[in-house]
């Protein structure tokens, strides 16, 4: 991983396109712009990993057959916490 | 009325045990308005998030505590004002489990609960500000239970 450190309003470039400025840091928190191409997403990764996950979840379903949610009825009784 | 589902075929619900997801959830943002069904026969406290108008789009979701022994989820405010709820009381919690073929694997998303106000019939994906909390939980591993 690349590590670099850079103060407020000043930015840094990834590729020729897109651009991050530090706009702001206070506390345990930093402010950032992007600028961007429009046909570039920009999520924040936990939003991003959650897309992923419900995807994850309806393919699972498609692939659930009803008697393996008895076995999870013995597999979280045996090893949930006393 | 009655709503086609892949798993219990015809399934006759009340108007008003739609809930409506004004933003869907995250990547099926199209879809607005499920139920939550539970089986009866099966003993175990499993709710399918069941699409109204999609019968393929349902979900495995369960109650966090079934899950893990306490769940604090810290919600961004304006969610509380979106869902019409005053305090965490008037809210239900559910987390989405991904169930693959080895149930061992299963997990569930702590970090982004479906957040659901019964009272005013409508629910939101809230991605939480808990750092601690996972978007894929070990149902079985993250337990905290030694093997």
């Amino acid at each position: 991983m690349l590590v670099f450190a850079r103060k407020p309003q000043e930015s840094f470039m990834i590729g020729d396109d897109i651009e991050v400025v530090i706009l702001e840091i206070q506390n345990d928190k930093v402010r950032l712009g992007i600028k961007a191409p429009k046909d570039v997403q920009i999520l924040r990764k936990e939003l991003y990993d959650t897309k992923v996950a419900n995807r994850d979840a309806l393919d699972s379903i498609e692939t659930l057959q009803i008697d393996d949610l008895k076995n999870i009825k013995i597999a979280i009784k045996k090893d949930s916490k006393p | 009325m009655v709503i086609e589902t892949v798993e219990f075929g015809h399934v006759e619900i009340n108007e008003e045990d739609i809930i409506h997801f004004p933003e869907g959830i995250y990547g099926i943002e199209a879809i607005n308005d499920y139920v939550f069904l539970e089986r009866n026969d099966l003993d175990v406290p499993i709710i399918w998030m069941q699409a109204v108008h999609n019968k393929h789009i349902r979900f495995v979701v369960f109650d966090p505590l079934f899950i893990v022994d306490e769940y604090q989820p810290e919600i961004p405010d304006d969610i509380l004002g979106k869902l019409g709820a005053k305090s965490l009381d008037n809210l239900k919690f559910f987390v989405i489990a991904v169930v693959p073929k080895n149930i061992e694997d299963m997990t569930v998303n702590l970090k982004s609960p479906i957040v659901v106000n019964f009272e005013t019939k409508k629910a939101y994906q809230v991605i939480l500000e808990n750092s601690d909390y996972s978007v894929r939980h070990f149902v079985f591993r993250d337990s905290g239970v030694a093997e």
